[in-house]
């Protein structure tokens, strides 16, 4: 069943490095997507914008990369739904120039972000999902990625 | 055999190595294979003192001649390559305008790079018919960098006067912990000039402490140099050495490396100016200067990580 915030949109403005400022336009996200990105630290949802409103449900997931840091290299993060992406992996692959993106196992448009991916984390709570991945990929767990610098390091040493 | 062919220069130093290909050409046609310079004699800044450093490593160029004697040795000369882009002081540019028999292109409307512009005025004007040179600038024989097996990058926040306002990017302190941080066996290095990049701790600092030629040989030795669009960019182009450029307010067409593989990180902002002079551009009057300060870490790293493993 959709979670019926997904079917809502709310406008977000892309926050591109750690000192938070913003650049680049608008666009338009699901709400779901969006608090997710929001929770890496990847987008800010603009507060006057935080009140849900319903309209237009369509997302251009294919340009998805775009609204984590506008370039770098395209890691999708696999989690479900009970799961964030640890904010302070996220954050530091930002500013090393991976543009994290993350995404629910059950979201419908993930085989899109699949293809679009360089390299796909998969959080350990939904380690089967390494057998869908069609690029190279690296389980996440945080206990044994304690150095978040040699993590990034080794999802770059994926890059094909 | 002194050169019989002489130009003006008062300008920058990137405006010095875009020059180079139309300096060669122009003496590739005197006798001797040189061409002077006449220098302002008034000229006061610390760009005048590096200017001297080059020029006197470049074969092409023979004396430097001041402006306040150029009058009593003009006889001396057939050739008065001219421009339009230095200015010296009325006498002396007098000189210089009774031997030019062209209207100066408007910068504005050529949308050229700077070397093409210079090198048009050798090919239209002048008379050459050659291949274009390539610029040019030799380095000093030191400093040696101790790499100690590691990757060198250089970072140059640079920028002269006014200019600098929009060529700072002001996450250098960042940038640096990062690379510190994510890259394994690396070497920082920063150049430049006076207290350029004084927030910024790297391996081995050599702000204000070299002269231009010694500064060109840093940048020779360098795997990849991270700057903005200052006089060492086109230093780092003439030398070939990997450039990343954050790009701000300045002309993109009209200065943009072009002999340097290079990665120019522009963010494409409507008041950004692409082509002419940079005296269009909107910065005029900007206080904000979100051309530069929205440049992200995240995206230079991404810029050095494609450098440094070969994806770029």
């Amino acid at each position: 069943m959709t979670n019926p915030l997904e079917m809502k949109m709310v406008r977000v403005r892309v926050i591109c490095d750690t000192l938070g400022t913003a650049r680049g336009d608008a666009d338009l996200l699901p709400i779901g997507k969006a608090m997710m990105l929001e929770a890496m630290g990847a987008v800010k949802i603009m507060e006057d914008l935080k009140k849900l409103k319903h309209g237009n449900n369509y997302v251009n997931y294919m340009e998805k990369f775009k609204y984590s840091n506008g370039s770098g290299t395209r890691v999708l993060w696999v989690k479900n739904r009970v799961t964030n992406p640890n904010h302070e992996f996220a954050k530091t692959g930002q500013n090393c120039g991976f543009n994290v993106v993350g995404v629910n196992t059950d979201d419908p448009n993930i085989e899109h972000l699949l293809r679009k991916a360089q390299v796909v984390v998969i959080d350990k709570d939904v380690v089967d999902f390494k057998n869908e991945a069609k690029v190279p990929s690296i389980v996440f767990e945080y206990d044994i990625y304690a150095d978040v610098y040699a993590f990034w390091r080794k999802v770059e040493s994926l890059i094909k | 055999m002194n050169s019989r062919t002489i130009t003006p220069f008062h300008n920058g130093l990137g405006n010095f190595v875009q020059l180079t290909p139309a300096l060669q050409a122009m003496a590739s046609m005197d006798p001797s294979g040189k061409i002077d310079i006449c220098a302002d004699s008034l000229w006061q800044d610390y760009r005048k003192r590096e200017m001297f450093d080059l020029w006197e490593r470049l074969p092409f160029i023979g004396r430097v001649v001041g402006s306040d004697g150029l009058v009593n040795v003009q006889d001396q000369y057939d050739t008065w390559f001219y421009t339009g882009w230095s200015y010296i002081n009325d006498e002396t540019m007098e000189i210089f305008y009774k031997h030019k028999k062209f209207s100066i292109p408007d910068w504005n409307f050529t949308l050229e790079h700077e070397t093409e512009y210079y090198l048009k005025f050798a090919r239209d004007f002048y008379g050459y018919s050659g291949l274009s040179p390539k610029q040019v600038i030799i380095p000093a024989d030191t400093p040696v960098i101790d790499k100690q097996g590691k990757r060198v990058i250089t970072l140059c926040n640079g920028g002269f006067g006014a200019l600098k306002f929009f060529k700072d990017w002001p996450y250098f302190p960042e940038l640096v912990k990062e690379i510190k941080a994510f890259i394994p066996n690396i070497l920082t290095v920063k150049i430049g000039h006076a207290e350029e990049l004084s927030d910024t701790p790297t391996d081995i600092d050599y702000v204000n402490k070299l002269t231009l030629s010694q500064t060109a040989r840093v940048i020779q030795q360098s795997d990849v140099i991270v700057c903005t669009d200052t006089g060492n960019m086109h230093i780092a182009d003439a030398l070939e050495t990997p450039l990343i450029v954050i790009w701000g307010g300045s002309s993109l067409i009209k200065n943009k490396p072009v002999q340097a593989p290079n990665k120019i990180i522009h963010l494409d902002l409507p008041c950004q100016v692409l082509s002419g002079s940079i005296w269009n551009c909107k910065y005029q009057g900007c206080f904000e200067k979100k051309c530069m300060d929205n440049v992200t870490v995240g995206g230079v790293m991404y810029a050095i990580r494609s450098f440094l493993n070969g994806n770029a």
